[in-house]
């Protein structure tokens, strides 16, 4: 009686509803699962080079996920309450079992192991049960069931770990939240760079508000060859809203009417370069230039014309010997100078780096002419990078990862386990017999070492019974 | 200083196979000290780096390499005290041996932190995902060693199906925090990239993976995977781990190229 109403698991069973036949048989193919899962493996690794990339975006791409979601929710829709009716029916059972169980299910024994066995006197049997009790409680079980048979017999269920039969179903469940999560993000997201200069005012995209960077800030590391972190100060305008200022950080976005911005990069451009014209041990400046990079500035008074060819924030000599910059923070600014003598000339005279309080030793020829160059103010402004997003999957995204983790876990670190006591009388009026048999487990080797103590236990405590 | 580590890993390991082969009580006491030392020399260096470094050492290959052999050592002595064979800790030690000494070839200059870097996120993100591969590079010690008896002892059944329940245990102790590095990554690259998945080949490398030990682990209690099968199965998934980890940087361009 016991053994057909409680220890029992669902078989599979063939749906009568033809329907539902067929939807079984077109979501629930385990050959085609199998096949999905491995040429997703291969759509996802082919999607790895550059030349493949756009396969994610493609609409047979997000068709297909959206099989596979279709697969698992209906997976899941079809699992779920048996999963929930079983997880309550112990508990609706106690006391005393007198249930039928689910009606329309068909039932299989599940495998027992003989744990313990062990006869005793039959005036003990109330010790005997109560010490079974204690070492099962102390192990962590709970008595979930409790049938008395007649006949002198009578069964107790004890569980522990129940929650554990949800875990690789949460899993199941969470990849599908997040496939339908990644199917929403690709229909419905939008995701792009976009660069702001200082002082440089935008309409922001989707919103009604006016985003203007109005400071852009490097903090450098403390050797100061790398910046340690870098942030805009943005002033977000909304029409007939007072004007609000945020801070955007590195790993800090925000957060402005369902948009949110990322900040990701930066650059500075070069506005005005002055360069200052020496004569050799003269400390005052003969002329001082306003220049830009690239651009070719004539100085009719000394016949010769200047450009600045290239610019180092922070100039230094690389592993091969050449120039570069260790970093975009201006330390150790460095203009590359091309020199055109007479002004007209269509290649340079010369060339040569130039630095900002540094005065470089001319190559000119003729001492009466020796000129030279430094690198007088720059005017710079920085440029942020930001990254805009509009994710509307992004909630259902969390709730996937939450899921996720947490079946994982439940699978992994919890196991169900399930043992059967059964006391019977041997000899009407002398002797009672205890067994008792496990159900099967998940994680047989932790489940035989916690028997194998729990049987030490059980022989210690009913020695002379 | 850490070849001293590494040399007083190695003094242990061979003790430790003369005490096998001997089944001397005294090789058994050098070996412990051996590796005690060199554990302790071991954890004193990570220790120092992070000092000097002002941060859990995490982020380049070379500090998630040591730390990803200390790991080893101290999940394979865990796993001997859970499971019982004390040769469980000879393979750890043999799996952070051959960690260690890849990374004596590697710069080991600090390097600053990258401001993307500079979040929790990191600690929880890398910290889950060594835990994990060292519980993989153990039950792949573990796995080798089933393909070994198997070819050898094919019929001590009882001896294989303890061994195959040790793998699938320390498979079961990696997986949800595989999961947990997997999530974390993802939730951070949402926060500082603006996305939660790149489709980044280290992306789709570490999702193999734990498709691999989710699959590994599913066919286990689902179809019964057993014996030559699941442990074939089980070294295949640390095979791609160790793809993921070194290879993925080395053959294509990612946005994890600072690992």
């Amino acid at each position: 009686m016991f053994d057909s109403i409680v220890i029992k698991r669902y078989r599979k069973v063939k749906p009568k509803n033809p329907a539902i036949r067929i939807f079984d048989r077109v979501f629930l193919s385990i050959p085609l699962t199998i096949f999905l899962i491995l040429s997703l493996g291969v759509i996802s690794i082919m999607g790895v080079s550059p030349s493949f990339r756009t396969i994610f975006q493609s609409r047979l791409f997000l068709g297909y996920l959206c099989y596979i979601v279709l697969m698992m929710g209906y997976c899941s829709a079809r699992r779920w309450p048996g999963l929930i009716k079983s997880y309550c029916y112990h508990k609706r059972i106690f006391p005393p079992a007198q249930d039928k169980g689910p009606s329309g299910s068909s039932f299989d024994p599940v495998e027992k192991k003989e744990v313990f066995n062990f006869s005793f006197k039959k005036e003990n049997k109330p010790l005997a049960t109560g010490h079974i009790r204690r070492v099962l409680i102390r192990q962590g079980y709970q008595k979930t069931a409790y049938c008395d048979q007649g006949q002198g017999e009578e069964k107790f269920f004890y569980e522990k770990a129940k929650l554990s039969i949800f875990g690789s179903h949460i899993v199941h469940l969470a990849i599908a939240v997040l496939l339908l999560a990644g199917i929403i993000t690709a229909w419905g997201g939008r995701f792009y760079d976009f660069s702001i200069r200082e002082g440089e005012t935008i309409p922001l995209e989707g919103t009604e508000a006016l985003l203007t960077l109005e400071k852009f800030a490097v903090i450098p590391s403390v050797t100061k060859e790398r910046a340690d972190g870098y942030a805009s100060r943005l002033r977000i305008n909304h029409p007939g809203k007072p004007i609000e200022w945020q801070t955007l950080k590195v790993n800090r976005p925000l957060r402005i009417d369902g948009v949110r911005l990322y900040q990701q990069r930066f650059n500075f451009n070069i506005d005005e370069l002055r360069i200052a014209i020496f004569y050799e041990n003269k400390d005052q400046p003969v002329k001082v230039l306003k220049m830009g990079i690239n651009r070719r500035v004539v100085v009719p008074e000394l016949n010769i014309a200047l450009e600045v060819s290239d610019f180092f924030p922070d100039f230094y000599f690389d592993e091969k010997g050449h120039p570069s910059t260790r970093s975009h923070i201006l330390r150790n600014p460095a203009g590359h100078l091309l020199i055109y003598s007479p002004a007209n000339s269509s290649l340079p005279d010369q060339e040569q780096w130039i630095f900002r309080g540094v005065m470089p030793h001319s190559k000119s020829k003729d001492a009466s002419e020796r000129l030279e160059f430094m690198l007088g103010g720059i005017k710079s402004r920085y440029t942020s990078g930001i990254k805009y997003a509009k994710n509307p999957g992004e909630f259902i995204t969390y709730l996937g990862l939450i899921l996720l983790v947490g079946g994982s876990f439940l699978s992994s670190y919890q196991f169900y386990r399930g043992l059967v006591i059964t006391v019977k009388e041997d000899i009407p009026g002398m002797t009672s017999h205890v067994d008792v048999r496990a159900l099967k487990c998940k994680n047989i080797f932790g489940f035989e070492k916690e028997m194998n103590e729990m049987v030490k236990n059980f022989k210690q405590r009913m020695e002379g019974l | 200083m850490m070849t001293g580590a590494v040399a007083l890993y190695f003094l242990s390991l061979v003790f430790s196979l003369i005490g096998w082969k001997t089944r001397g009580k005294l090789f058994a006491v050098i070996e412990g000290f051996f590796l005690t030392a060199g554990w302790a020399l071991h954890s004193y260096l990570i220790l120092k780096r992070s000092i000097e470094a002002q941060r859990f050492p995490l982020t380049d290959t070379y500090e998630t390499l040591i730390v990803f052999a200390w790991l080893i050592v101290v999940l394979s002595f865990y796993a001997t005290l859970r499971l019982g064979p004390r040769w469980i800790k000879s393979l750890g030690m043999t799996a952070a041996l051959c960690l260690l000494v890849f990374s004596l070839f590697i710069n080991d200059t600090i390097q600053p932190l990258m401001p993307s870097l500079r979040s929790g996120w990191l600690y929880v993100h890398v910290g889950a995902y060594l835990i994990a591969y060292a519980s993989f590079a153990i039950a792949f010690g573990l796995s080798a060693v089933f393909f070994l008896t198997f070819l050898r002892h094919r019929d001590k059944k009882a001896m294989l199906d303890n061994l195959e329940g040790m793998i699938f245990r320390v498979i079961d102790m990696g997986f949800p925090l595989l999961t947990v590095g997997l999530a974390c990554g993802s939730m951070w690259a949402s926060i500082s990239w603006g996305r939660f998945w790149n489709w980044d080949a280290k992306e789709v490398w570490a999702l193999t993976t734990w498709l691999i030990y989710a699959g590994c682990l599913h066919l286990r209690h689902t179809q019964n995977l057993r014996g030559m099968n699941a442990a074939l199965l089980a070294m295949m998934g640390f095979i791609v781990i160790l793809f993921t980890y070194i290879g993925v940087n080395l053959f294509f361009p990612t946005l994890h190229s600072y690992a």
